[in-house]
């Protein structure tokens, strides 16, 4: 009777340690299906990460979770970049030391970082705030670009192969997503670079239009943000600022550059620009937000403009911003046929023609905003002249 | 005296009943188990717990048919539910408001987040938040 009441307590015991360790199984689980969820490529590194450390952190049961990485190829080897979640805070000496070692452990067979003083003395010497570790590289190719590193195991005595079984996952989960991240990045920068080559080349055929197109995409940009749109309109609509003269590629020069008045024919063939620039743009299907405004932006609020002579709210918004943001520039910069205006005419021109060429709403808000602002902006645009790794909204802030 | 608050789990999956058990129990809950919706069903209308954790797919009555059951009790129509379904699966809205339940979880599920949805759950059933609060054991 005794006997078969010991095996029951003991089977009990058995049962609750099987439970406990299927729980813990579930829970790394959870934890992979998450961050594979979560790896979506317009998700900045950083929050990536916070909520990945975060996550880890408490499915492995220590105190602090750690993720070191740099963002381009950087000569010697060092990281850029860190996140972590917990305690204890560590100093810039105290994970230069960690992603030394974590860097030398890479060249052994066992890329783990593993140390304790449980089974016998530490391998190296440590802060006395670490009390034992985890730690595995995170590899682009051959290289190591990251690191993830657990410290301090919780409620047992040392890291166990599970752990770092489970670090491993992670760091690979890890390195897809960034990855796949520099490589977006990349395509990006190269995208808005041939763009602005494009629009270069164009705007230098006038020599007075130089930069015109640059300044034009920035101004829209920061009205847009003066409206709250999102960032993908945002983007769009420096694209469309960038391109919206395009289709002057299909007029001669000649026009183009004359100083004097245009002549009918002459201001027929000015015209076409916006229909010719939609165009050359219609094929292309990641344009598509993009053409739009490139046809519509000499529309005017009340129906007297070109191509189509569309009124109001038909015109689309995109449109009508470039249109405010071509004027004002237009009118602020030398031209063939006359000097800049300062900016207080330009300004009264604006608010002459809101209603009738511009839309009114959009006048009020460009002629309350901070236009000091605005003007040191594009100085400073002016100034970085077209640095490359500048992508998504490349502007503001 | 603080009330111990009892939860009951049905799977027909013994091992789930013993993962989130335990967890529970860890936590201070008191909680019972069932193999299936039926039982369940039964042992319900007699313990009147203040929560339910179900799986879906279940034999003889699966999850939602138990919350709905429960639902058409005045004995227990005011008892909270999460449900647990497998990965991809989801109920449709009118579904859900024929029953009690609060969240779902999918398999492969985290005891950690469980545990914290029942805590939720729990918490705020103290102060009446779906307008007709579950039969009270009153102190």
């Amino acid at each position: 009777m005794a006997e078969s009441t010991i095996s029951c307590e003991e089977r009990d015991r058995e049962l609750e340690a099987l439970s406990h360790s299927l729980a813990q199984s579930y829970e790394e689980l959870d934890l992979l299906h998450r961050i594979s969820d979560r790896m979506t490529v317009t998700q900045e590194p950083e929050e990536f990460f916070h909520n990945l450390c975060q996550d880890l952190k408490e499915v492995l049961e220590v105190s602090k979770l750690l993720v070191l990485w740099n963002e381009q190829e950087i000569p010697e080897n060092s990281f850029s970049k860190v996140i972590s979640s917990g305690e204890p805070e560590l100093s810039t000496t105290d994970k230069e030391l960690l992603w030394q070692r974590i860097l030398r452990q890479a060249d052994e067979p066992s890329k783990v970082l593993i140390d304790s003083n449980v089974d016998g003395p530490y391998r190296h010497q440590w802060p006395t705030l670490i009390r034992n570790l985890a730690g595995v590289p995170i590899w682009r190719g051959e290289k190591v670009m990251g690191a993830l590193i657990a410290l301090n195991k919780m409620h047992k005595a040392d890291f166990d192969s599970l752990d770092t079984k489970l670090l491993m996952s992670v760091a690979n989960e890890s390195a897809v997503y960034l990855d796949n991240f520099r490589l977006f990045k990349d395509l990006q920068n190269l995208l808005l670079g041939v763009l602005r080559a494009l629009t270069s080349s164009i705007d230098a055929k006038d020599p007075y239009t130089c930069g015109h197109s640059e300044r034009v995409a920035l101004i829209s940009c920061w009205l847009a943000k003066q409206l709250s749109l999102r960032d993908i309109e945002i983007h769009n609509l420096y694209l469309a600022g960038l391109l919206h003269d395009v289709g002057k590629i299909g007029v001669s020069e000649a026009v183009l550059c004359k100083p004097g008045e245009l002549v009918e024919q002459e201001f027929e063939q000015i015209c076409k620009h916006p229909r010719i620039g939609a165009n050359i743009l219609g094929s292309i299907k990641q344009m598509d937000e993009v053409t739009p405004a490139v046809l519509t932006h000499h529309e005017h609020f009340n129906g007297s403009g070109y191509p189509q002579g569309l009124r109001g709210q038909n015109i689309p918004l995109s449109g009508r911003i470039i249109m405010l943001a071509d004027s004002f520039d237009a009118m602020t910069s030398d031209r063939t046929y006359r000097k800049a205006l300062p900016r207080s005419i330009a300004l009264a021109e604006i608010r002459r023609f809101s209603g009738t060429q511009f839309d009114p709403q959009l006048a009020e808000i460009f002629l309350n905003s901070d236009l000091d602002d605005l003007t040191e902006q594009l100085e400073t645009a002016k100034d970085k002249q077209h640095t490359p790794g500048i992508a998504y909204a490349p502007i503001m802030n | 005296m603080k009330e111990t608050k009892k939860v009951l789990v049905v799977d027909d999956e013994v091992h789930i009943l013993h993962v989130v058990s335990l967890k529970l129990r860890n936590a201070g809950y008191e909680v019972i188990t069932a193999p299936d919706g039926q039982e369940a069903l039964e042992i319900a209308q007699v313990e009147l717990p203040d929560l339910i954790i179900t799986d879906y797919q279940m034999p003889h009555l699966s999850g939602l048919e138990l919350c709905q059951r429960l639902k058409q009790h005045p004995a227990t129509q005011g008892i909270p539910a999460i449900m647990l379904t497998a990965r991809g699966f989801a109920l449709d809205d009118a579904a859900l408001a024929s029953t009690g339940i609060q969240r779902c979880l999918h398999k492969p599920f985290s005891p950690r987040q469980v545990l914290q949805e029942a805590e939720e759950i729990l918490g705020a059933v103290s102060t009446d938040v779906f307008g007709h609060g579950p039969v009270v054991i009153s102190d």
